[in-house]
């Protein structure tokens, strides 16, 4: 005989309403560590998402996403003569405000080293990767351009010739994706004052170059290595030009991790933590206060001679089933409402089993404790 | 030569300790035999629930012994605990209310009884059904408590109480809450209960109609036995005690 199921089967209106609020405190935390785990996610598009080994910097930064870096256009072609070195590309990406449709949003621009990288390495949704280094781009489905679409970035317009999904940057926002003179090009426009500007501050150079020169470095060169390429020969070498530092892939993603996300990465995990704490409570408090409504049963059948393992079977199942079952249903929630979320909401298999053995853990320390609590019900108070 | 079932041997009971410590019985001494229908009565806090209580074995004595079929089963060294096993398997409570669990169906209230000392199962099911069929609750085996009416209740209370076979059935008012038709009902299914299978049945009762089927009645009164006055020759006949003139 399982009382548990008997009793949430009479107590049935009672047992859903505990299943709803357990649930929605569960959902909340594993949607708190979906957000920790998404803005991780989003944070390493850019830096671990374009096969990048090793990436060369500005000397003495920790760029390009951690802090500011400025190379040469031309460091490309130095890097490609290193031993070792499969590729060489630039990098370049930028924030720039669109219009498009009624309203004007910032978009994160991404620069490919056409024809090197056509945007190959990212899977697509629908239509193609560049085949023109001019006016075409492929975009982020987040953007809410479509295929086909055309619009104007500074001062041309601009082809969506392929869409993909999940290519964010820091800050959640898409990307979109052109040819590393478009992207120059775009970061190039500026009002004729500030050409004006330039020119009366360099009287040398014509106008023109002038601006130009200052305006057309790019952040950083991504290096492909062969395979078992001397990384630390290479690092070596990097190290003696004086001007470039370069950072592996690993070192790039420690970075971005400790050094950029470091605050809000610990913010979030408090607030998961207290997230879980307060299910926690919220576990332990329900169960007591079950337990405590049937004190007078648990009295009788101490009277009648119930073990101390058959009542405690029963708290124990009660609390089990209440746990799974909200469990269950929090998980099915997650899996069906993280991706409707603005940015990025990622349930981990292993973060979910965490968090069940973790309410397992939970269930089983509020029963034993509303175990105890029973426990110590006398079999005379019946009699009393 | 009729067996001892249940025995008390200069039992008492204190509760508290120093200055706070208040006598509930003392020097109780009391020797049930089998099959023997005993009656409790005194005056509201006068001790019978305590004697009910040690005679049923949920809390041992402060001082004295208590022997059950032949052993000693309790002195003040014992742990409450120690007497739950013994209870489940020899011993039946009714009480003045029947105390059913309310999430349980009838059936299942009588069912639990054998399950709670691990004897659960399909057989613990069918002496539930049969339990209630024979107390005339056939037709109300998948009810609610609260659906029952206090006779009802009473009565699946008493199936629970004998569904394991029990040695020594205590019973404390059970009559008390019943009108005069059910209160008959109830003692005649006490006094079938002794006479019939055997059973060692003790009830506490401030009805004085009721004392007419005792075969023995323990009188007390401020926490000591007061008497044992022999009971109106007419006991046990089966009459309902609704037809029986007023003591």
């Amino acid at each position: 005989m399982i009382l548990a199921w008997k009793d949430i089967r009479f107590n049935f209106a009672r047992f859903v309403l505990a299943v709803v609020g357990l649930t929605a405190i569960l959902t909340m935390s594993l949607a708190m560590n979906g957000l920790y785990r998404g803005i991780v996610h989003e944070s390493l598009v850019m830096a671990a998402g374009v096969g990048a080994d090793a990436w060369l910097v500005q000397g003495g930064r920790d760029g390009p996403f951690n802090d500011e870096s400025h190379v040469s256009s031309l460091l490309d072609r130095r890097a490609e003569g290193l031993f070792g070195v499969k590729e060489a590309r630039r990098f370049l990406s930028f924030s720039f405000p669109v219009s498009f449709g009624s309203h004007k949003q910032r978009l994160s621009i991404f620069a490919l080293d056409f024809p090197k990288d056509k945007g190959d390495r990212m899977p697509l949704a629908a239509g193609r990767y560049l085949e023109s280094p001019h006016f075409e781009m492929i975009v982020d489905k987040s953007t809410g351009l479509a295929l086909g679409e055309r619009i104007r970035i500074g001062r041309d317009d601009y082809t969506v010739v392929g869409v993909t999904r999940g290519q964010v940057d820091m800050a959640g926002d898409g990307l979109i994706f052109v040819s590393l003179p478009d992207a120059q090009s775009i970061l190039n426009v500026a009002p004729s004052e500030a050409i004006l500007l330039a020119r009366a501050s360099s009287r040398n150079q014509t106008a023109a170059s002038a601006f130009a020169a200052g305006s057309r470095p790019i952040m950083a060169v991504i290096l492909t290595l062969e395979p078992g390429a001397p990384v630390d020969l290479i690092r070596e070498k990097v190290a003696s030009w004086g001007d470039v530092t370069m950072i592996t892939r690993a070192e790039q993603i420690d970075l971005v991790i400790q050094g950029r996300l470091r605050r809000l990465r610990l913010q979030i995990l408090l607030f998961v933590g207290l997230m879980y704490a307060i299910s926690g409570a919220i576990v332990s408090l329900t169960i007591f206060t079950i337990v405590l409504e049937k004190l007078h049963a648990i009295s009788l059948l101490k009277l009648i001679g119930a073990s101390d393992a058959f009542i405690s079977l029963w708290i124990l199942q009660y609390g089990l089933i209440l746990g799974s079952i909200s469990y269950g249903l929090a998980v099915a929630i997650s899996l069906a409402t993280f991706d409707l979320f603005p940015r990025a909401v990622i349930l981990e298999p292993s973060d979910a089993l965490l968090a069940g053995l973790a309410l397992l853990v939970v269930c089983a320390f509020a029963c034993t404790f509303s175990i105890r609590k029973a426990l110590s019900v006398r079999a005379r108070e019946i009699l009393s | 030569m009729t067996e001892t079932a249940l025995s008390l041997r200069g039992v008492s009971k204190f509760y508290g300790s120093g200055e706070r410590r208040v006598l509930a019985l003392r020097d109780a001494s009391v020797e049930i035999a089998t099959g023997e229908l005993l009656g409790i009565i005194g005056p509201s806090g006068s001790g019978k629930t305590t004697f009910l209580m040690l005679a049923g074995l949920v809390e041992p004595p402060t001082q004295g012994e208590i022997w059950f079929l032949g052993r000693k089963v309790a002195d003040p060294r014992t742990r409450s605990g120690e007497l739950r096993k013994l209870r489940g398997r020899h011993i039946g409570f009714v009480f003045q209310k029947a105390n059913l669990l309310p999430f349980l169906t009838a059936a299942e209230n009588v069912q639990v009884a054998s399950a709670a000392v691990g004897r659960g199962g399909s057989d613990a099911r069918r002496r539930a059904c049969e339990l209630l069929e024979e107390l005339g609750l056939a037709h109300r085996l998948d009810a609610y408590p609260q659906t029952l009416s206090g006779g009802e209740q009473q009565r699946v209370a008493l199936a629970r109480a004998i569904a394991n076979r029990p040695t020594l059935l205590l019973a404390d008012e059970p009559t008390a809450a019943l009108d005069s038709d059910r209160r008959g009902q109830v003692m005649g299914l006490l006094s079938g209960l002794a006479r019939d299978e055997g059973v060692t049945v003790c009830v506490v009762t401030h009805d004085v109609r009721a004392i007419s089927f005792f075969d023995k009645i323990v009188e007390i009164s401020d926490g000591e036995i007061a008497g044992t006055p022999a009971p109106p020759p007419a006991s046990r006949d089966g009459e309902p005690l609704s037809h029986r003139p007023s003591e």
